[in-house]
């Protein structure tokens, strides 16, 4: 096709698809005018022009959005619009050019601000703050003196463009013209952050009357600027809390801004207020922990009334933990009676924040807690018990060990090893010799907090259990005894059959038992070997710090797996051999981004190495 | 623990499977809610764990399907947000009570279910209706979700008081039955909720999930970004009857996301309908 | 007496704050929001006195917000006065029978404002 040719299909095209538009109904629109902006050109700019004068509403509001995005392709026809004889036609040229920006249009919309038709100008008056240009200054300056509404849009402009020629006139307005103006000059002022002025504002409105003072206090605050915030307290103290709070009473504001006004206030109207923020926030969220974080700052005030606010349920969580970031007890009458009334989530927080927050050793919260019926509450207790070696709970905590969620069992269990050894160890023996795989599992979870003489006779019992899972854990256990002497010949089960575990290969590489490098090597030789276990085979390896290994990990590295290639960059980046680099390189630019993570990672190391090259 | 460049594949690897999006500042999050799988696994790095789930072989999905708990946690519970199931009563009374009967009964989902609070109490609402009115109507409520232990508690039925804490005295003793602080939901509501898992980002596993009559999708769209959705969002246009209607989380709004969709504003609440 | 809650709907921030600020003055509390979807979310989160909705918006524009308004479940008979420019005459027909109450034209008259609001809200129409 010739260009012309190509230029008349591109017509055609768009041609078609403005001319579907129009019959299209809400959800096909919504996919044309994605289309339409996707592939701009000047005669669709044309063609959609066109659309403006159409009745249809939703219509003619689509065009305006495709304009917004796509003029730029014909400024001149953007242009054009201001000088149509429909005043709406005009006013959409005006909205468009202001988000278009385009510096060709500036003069013209200038001249627009002097145009007879108000909505026109007023328009107008909006596009030019959107333009960073100092140019517009001057007209805007002469507009101040119109009526509001123009003035109004005039004021906002002048604070967009920032240029502090303004602020003789601003500050005029401020002072002697109507509320609504006085309003928008007061905020276009506060945005200009100069210090001078903001003086004088503060000091007007501090001479108000005291409806007038709260709307304007209302607009800092809207603001949200802390310097004159803070300015502003300088001058009224604590009679600036009453509008604070009746002001964000009114507005939904966001949290973090209305407490981080609120905390320059010592009293315990704006403690209350902070509280109330904070019940209405997802305690998971960072946000929240910034306001609590706020809130902590007014422990003065707040501390004295906390059997107040503890008897509010929805107060309980954020007082808990804002207990627990200052190191404030609670006593422990007070403390239990919440947590026998509270929802759940307070009761699992107090739990998690006893060590914090309780005075005594908790002993009645402890047990209460042990009773409860969620799954949570109850680890935390028995977990507490034992660090607190609560022996006169010994009794339940064995009840727990034996029955219940598991997890609360393991805890219950190492609590148990704490407080009382001989009891563990023959509930242990029953376990491993009468229980359930449940029960079997429970005490393979402590294993780590028992020594390895003392775990040999269970783990000898379990290394032959019957249940698939039992014995997978026993194997990981006795992993960590490698190096032991006595468990040799269980050792010598676990390896009789089926593939080595991993966290066998990975004690052997942390513990560098170099016995086992034979064993190893055959590993990574053995083609029929299970992939994982050649990884960490190969990781176990580059712990010895065997310089000798060199070759072993390049030809690694030809294998076909992606994981044992990262394996083998990984081990021959540890081993810090500068000829590896040349055998690395290439990967650095492999397609798969995890090769070329780990490439690109041992390339940094290897070059960093010192010694041979 | 967990280093950023960690965060990052991991991330990145949860957003491509779920669509679940994690935000940079979401990073501790993440790290806490895969501890104990590390743990669990015997892995001492997140960098283990996240090849654990690329080349684990037959082992990934079964991992995926630990993943998926973790990163979802719902808070969820019985008769959750009033004005929501208010305008759920309107839409039923109004439209197919006193409407068109549809001949299949009605067709209702619960996208993102969780532990089945939701799908179970649309059950009890109708039933209710029921009772109250003298008509009824066949229907079904499908519950899906991305967590398998999630729909595992949901299909046992069993709720400690917590999740019943805004549930009427009434409904808990005509519905549930209660011991030692648990209530279990008696077979009567049960075999209306049909439980299943599905991914909502995965456009083919919809195919099961069409010409629905109502979707509530409450609990859900907070994971996705805009993106995600989008996709979600059109999906579930998709699977509607035209006609139908869509609830979705209340601090959520379609405003950007889909203009296929006829708002249809409650006390306290906006519905979207199918056009 | 509670204050009455009036929702400013409008893509201009700069028209939102200006009749806001009318609107302050006179006690009333303000919610704003920047097109017709936007509004009915808004009026699904707040108790809504009575609507101020400009004609031309994206996403949603005043017509159609009026009509999910009268065929919704939410007090369909909230007052709605609508802003529009002298040229939209042909429209106001169809406004009209989309269910607004009141127009007003732009550039906006403060007093007028008010006076349109009160004798909605009192109960006139």
């Amino acid at each position: 096709m010739t260009k012309r040719e190509k230029a008349k299909a591109g017509d055609g095209k768009s041609n078609e698809l403005v001319l579907a538009l129009k019959e299209a109904d809400d959800f096909t629109r919504a996919k044309i005018v994605e289309k339409l902006v996707s592939s701009p050109d000047k005669a669709m700019v044309q063609q959609v022009v066109g659309l403006l004068e159409q009745k249809n509403t939703s219509l003619r509001m689509d065009a305006l959005d495709i304009l917004k995005k796509t003029g730029n392709c014909s400024i001149e026809t953007i242009i054009q619009l201001l000088y149509h004889h429909n005043e709406d036609v005009r006013v959409y040229g005006c909205e468009v050019l202001a988000v278009l920006r385009n510096s060709a249009s500036l003069p013209y919309l200038i001249e627009k601000v002097r145009e007879d038709n108000e909505n026109v100008r007023n328009a107008a008056i909006m596009a030019l703050g959107e333009f960073n240009d100092r140019r517009s200054v001057d007209v805007l300056l002469e507009v101040l003196e119109q009526e509001e509404w123009v003035a109004f849009s005039a004021i906002y402009s002048l604070a967009k463009i920032g240029s502090r020629k303004a602020v003789p006139a601003l500050l005029n307005v401020f002072r002697n013209r109507g509320e609504e103006l006085s309003l928008a000059a007061c905020e276009a002022l506060i945005s200009f952050r100069d210090s001078e002025t903001i003086d004088q504002l503060v000091d007007f409105i501090d001479h108000l009357e005291r409806d007038k003072k709260n709307t304007f206090v209302g607009v800092i605050i809207e603001q949200g600027d802390d310097q004159v915030f803070q300015r502003l307290m300088l001058k009224m103290g604590n009679d600036l809390l009453n509008p604070l709070l009746n002001f964000l009473q009114v507005e939904k504001r966001k949290s973090f801004e209305s407490a981080s006004f609120l905390v320059h206030f010592k009293h315990r109207d704006a403690a209350r207020a902070m509280l109330n923020i904070l019940k209405d926030m997802d305690p998971e969220e960072e946000e929240y922990v910034r306001v609590l974080a706020l809130f902590m700052e007014l422990q003065g005030v707040w501390s004295l009334d906390l059997e107040e606010y503890l008897s509010i349920d929805e107060y309980v969580l954020p007082i808990i933990r804002a207990c627990a970031g200052v190191g404030r007890a609670i006593d422990e009458p007070l403390l239990l009676k919440t947590f026998c009334f509270t929802q759940l989530p307070a009761k699992r927080e107090i739990m998690k924040q006893l060590g914090k927050i309780s005075n005594g050793n908790g002993y009645r919260l402890i047990r209460e807690a042990m009773k409860d019926s969620d799954g949570h509450v109850q680890a935390e207790a028995v977990a507490i018990a034992g660090t607190m070696s609560l022996r006169e709970l010994t009794g339940d905590i064995l009840l727990m060990a034996k029955k219940g969620y598991p997890d609360v069992r393991i805890k219950a269990m190492l609590a148990l090893i704490r407080l009382d050894l001989a009891m563990a160890l023959a509930a242990i023996e029953w376990f491993v010799n009468e229980g359930n795989s449940d029960d079997k599992r429970t005490y393979l979870s402590v294993t780590s907090h028992l020594d390895a003489g003392t775990n040999y006779p269970f783990l000898k019992e379990l290394i032959t259990d019957p249940d698939d899972k039992v014995r997978q854990m026993t194997i990981r256990v006795i992993g960590n005894y490698v190096d032991h002497e006595e468990y040799l010949d269980l050792f010598r089960e676990v390896l009789k059959g089926g593939p080595i575990p991993n966290e066998v290969l990975k004690v052997i590489g942390e513990k560098k038992l170099t016995g086992f490098r034979q064993l190893l090597l055959n590993i990574v030789a053995d083609p029929l070997q299970v992939v994982w276990t050649k990884y960490y085979a190969l990781a176990a390896l580059a712990g010895f710090a065997d310089p000798s290994l060199f070759a072993v990990f390049v030809s690694a590295l030809k294998e076909k797996n992606n994981l044992i290639k990262i394996g083998a960059l990984k081990a021959l980046s540890e081993l810090r051999d500068k000829r590896a680099i040349p055998h690395v390189r290439p990967y650095t630019k492999s397609m798969d981004q995890d090769l070329k993570t780990a490439a690109l990672m041992a390339v940094e190391r290897l070059s960093q190495a010192e010694g041979v090259c | 623990m967990l280093t950023g460049q960690e965060f990052t594949l991991l991330k990145d690897f949860i957003y491509e499977k779920t669509g679940i999006y994690f935000a940079e500042n979401k990073m501790y999050l993440l790290e806490s809610r895969l501890a104990n799988r590390l743990n669990e696994l015997s892995l001492s790095t997140f960098e283990e764990y996240y090849y654990h789930l690329k080349f684990g072989g037959s082992k990934t999905e079964q991992e995926i399907t630990y993943l998926y708990d973790l990163v979802t946690t719902n808070e969820t519970s019985f008769f959750r947000n009033p004005p929501q199931l208010d305008a759920f009563k309107i839409v039923v009374q109004k439209n197919y009570l006193n409407g068109t009967r549809p001949d299949a009964g009605l067709r209702m989902w619960s996208a993102g279910c969780s532990t089945g609070e939701e799908p179970y109490t649309l059950a009890i609402m109708m039933l209710e209706l029921f009772a109250h009115s003298n008509v009824s109507l066949p229907f079904t409520i499908y519950g899906t979700d991305i967590s398998s232990k999630a729909l595992e508690s949901a299909k046992r039925a069993v709720f400690n008081n917590y999740s019943v804490r805004n549930t009427d005295k009434g409904i808990l003793s005509k519905y549930f039955v209660e011991d030692k602080g648990m209530y279990t939901l008696k077979d009567s509501v049960k075999k209306y909720v049909s439980l299943d898992f599905l991914n909502l980002m995965d456009a083919s596993s919809y195919r099961k999930y069409r010409q629905m009559d109502v979707i509530f999708c409450r609990n859900v769209l907070i994971y996705f970004d805009e993106k995600g959705k989008k996709t979600v969002i059109d999906n579930l246009y998709e699977s509607l009857k035209p006609g139908g209607f869509l609830t979705i989380g209340h601090a959520e709004s379609l405003h950007n996301i889909s203009r296929g969709f006829k708002p249809l504003i409650f006390p306290g609440t906006i519905a979207y309908q199918k056009g | 007496m509670t204050m009455k809650r009036i929702l400013i709907v409008d893509d201009s921030p700069t028209i939102r704050k200006l009749v806001g600020y009318v609107l302050k003055k006179k006690g009333y509390v303000t919610e704003e929001a920047e097109d017709g979807m936007d509004a009915l979310e808004r009026l699904g989160a707040s108790e809504i006195d009575l609507v101020i909705v400009d004609l031309n918006m994206p996403t949603m524009d005043g017509i159609s917000f009026v009509k999910n308004l009268r065929n919704g479940y939410y007090n369909p008979d909230l007052p709605v006065v609508m802003l529009t420019t002298t040229s939209d005459g042909d429209l106001k027909e169809e406004a009209l029978e989309a269910g607004v109450n009141m127009f007003l034209t732009k550039p906006i008259q403060p007093e007028v404002l008010i006076y349109k609001i009160e004798s909605l809200l009192a109960g006139g129409l």
